[in-house]
């Protein structure tokens, strides 16, 4: 009876920690995360994220080959970027969302201050995203890129860009945040 | 008839209840010994797994954003760097003042950028290194301010960043094929070359044409010989970019081309043969201006080298702080070179 009730009892607890949700989850979150890390830090380091942010079709005032919404549903843009986007992520069933958070002019009040245009959109991350960020500082001589990678003669400082120049006085245009939010489909 | 004792009907009945009760007992004290290994076999498993999933899981501190905002301040104070050696660079006063006007605005953009995620972050001006930038930004040849072709353009220094050539391709040199076995053969026939001296060895970087494929080739020369392989580039525009600091040529990375690092500090920077070369070259050395125009070679601003007073790098102190986290460290932001 003793010994029937201790199996009982044991079996009882032993099914409670290895297989709960929050366990195996958070190891996969903290592996997207330091993904997500990891392909912003090969970005910035390899120029690609700046010439992603560049990539700006004058003319039409949106992103290259872009959706009519202004952003990239099918994965990342087409440019290096997008490819080391996609290589990490798309066979791996995960879906990404890339947003440029740039400032819209310093005198604004806070709540309107740094605005959100997305890049990439691909659904509605769920409540396992994780964020990682990274920093673009645009100058005023900064050139535009055209959609095969090479950069035009369009200067920032007389383009159709989203962003203002913030900075008029100086050389600065202006200073974005480019963040990716990854999540499991 | 045996007569009964009582005693033996006691001892045989009692023996038998004895090890009745005797095996009872043995049994219910393994199983509450059973019992009580498995509990504890349980815990101790239910404790790994715990203390696994501990180690595992995030710690909730936000390292990920204080080291992306430390590559933020390098990558966004380096333009800033070379915007003020090429428009604020009367003095190192004005270059100074320049970059730490420079620093502040971008602190404070970065600042407004952060505020919904950080309690503060910011950049301040620290220190800066004093050198000279060294250029021609109109074709012409190589030589010096007086037309000689073999001349020095920095001594003794310890450090060159962003040095690149833009070299026409019609100017240059054509070797025979059988003098590009050697680098004697090679500087014999005329061929434009940047030597590299640290006193004890030669760095050559042979720079010269193939007409009839309307190439640029680059072959470079190290204390033990010619490196083996040279890099070739189509001339576009007819021109061709040689870009040491990077090691690429024509765009293209040219291995052999990665020599900056090589001789010993101090180093000498030469042009040898200037006079079968032509274009446009730039350079930034730590040296000081006044020692770099002791030897009277550069001059007249739109024709021929030109120096002038540049910072070299910068050093600044950035300091990161969320609710978890206070991050502080001080960077040397270097143009040119990734961190």
């Amino acid at each position: 009876m003793l010994l029937l009730t201790t199996i009982v009892v044991v079996l009882g607890s032993t099914a409670v920690t290895p297989l709960s949700a929050s366990g195996s989850s958070q190891q996969v979150e903290s592996q997207q995360a330091a993904m997500a890390d990891g392909v912003l830090n090969a970005a910035v380091a390899n120029g690609s994220l700046k010439v992603a942010v560049l990539s700006w079709n004058n003319s039409t005032a949106q992103y290259h080959n872009v959706t009519d919404d202004g952003d990239y549903t099918a994965g990342g843009p087409p440019n290096e970027f997008g490819h080391l986007l996609n290589r990490t992520f798309d066979d791996r069933d995960i879906a990404f969302t890339v947003n440029v958070r740039y400032i819209n002019g310093t005198d604004r009040p806070l709540s309107e201050r740094i605005v959100t245009r997305p890049m990439v959109t691909m659904g509605r991350p769920s409540d396992t995203g994780v964020r990682a960020v990274a920093w673009v500082t645009l100058y005023d001589n900064n050139t535009l890129y055209a959609g095969n990678g090479t950069r035009t003669n369009v200067m920032l400082s007389n383009s159709t860009y989203f962003a203002p120049d913030i900075d008029e006085d100086g050389p600065i245009y202006n200073v974005v945040q480019v963040e990716v939010i990854v999540w499991r489909v | 008839m045996a007569r009964l004792m009582p005693g033996d009907c006691t001892g045989r009945v009692s023996s038998d209840r004895h090890s009745a009760a005797d095996r009872g007992q043995m049994f219910l004290v393994v199983a509450v010994v059973v019992a009580a290994l498995l509990v504890v076999l349980t815990v101790v498993l239910n404790s790994a797994m715990y203390a696994g999933n501990l180690t595992a899981s995030d710690d909730g501190v936000d390292d990920a954003s204080a080291l992306a905002y430390r590559s933020g301040v390098v990558e966004g104070i380096a333009p800033n760097v070379t915007h003020a050696n090429r428009h604020h660079n009367s003095s190192y006063t004005t270059l100074q003042e320049a970059v730490e006007a420079g620093v502040d605005v971008w602190s404070d953009l970065a600042g407004q950028q952060a505020a919904a995620d950080v309690s503060g972050a910011s950049v301040d001006y620290v220190s800066s290194s004093d050198g000279t930038l060294i250029d021609q930004v109109n074709d012409d040849f190589f030589t010096n301010d007086g037309g000689s072709p073999d001349w020095t353009l920095v001594s003794s220094t310890s450090n060159v960043r962003g040095f690149h050539l833009d070299v026409v391709r019609s100017q240059l040199n054509d070797p025979d094929p059988s003098d590009e076995s050697s680098a004697t053969a090679l500087a014999n026939a005329g061929a434009f070359a940047v030597t590299l001296d640290d006193g004890t060895g030669l760095w050559r970087v042979f720079v010269y044409q193939e007409a009839t494929t309307n190439e640029v080739v680059v072959r470079v020369e190290d204390p033990s010989g010619l490196r083996s392989g040279n890099c070739r580039a189509s001339a576009v525009d007819g021109r061709v970019l040689v870009d040491v600091s990077n090691a690429t040529v024509g765009g293209e990375n040219c291995p052999q081309l990665d020599v900056l690092d090589d001789p010993a500090d101090p180093f000498d920077v030469r042009f040898e043969r200037g006079m079968n070369a032509a274009g446009t070259y730039s350079l930034v050395t730590d040296e000081t201006y006044n020692s770099v125009i002791v030897g009277g070679d550069f001059s007249n601003p739109d024709a021929g080298p030109r120096a002038s007073y540049a910072l070299y790098s910068v050093e600044v102190q950035l300091t990161y702080v969320t609710p978890e986290l206070r991050y502080e460290s001080t960077v040397e932001v270097v143009p040119g070179e990734t961190p």
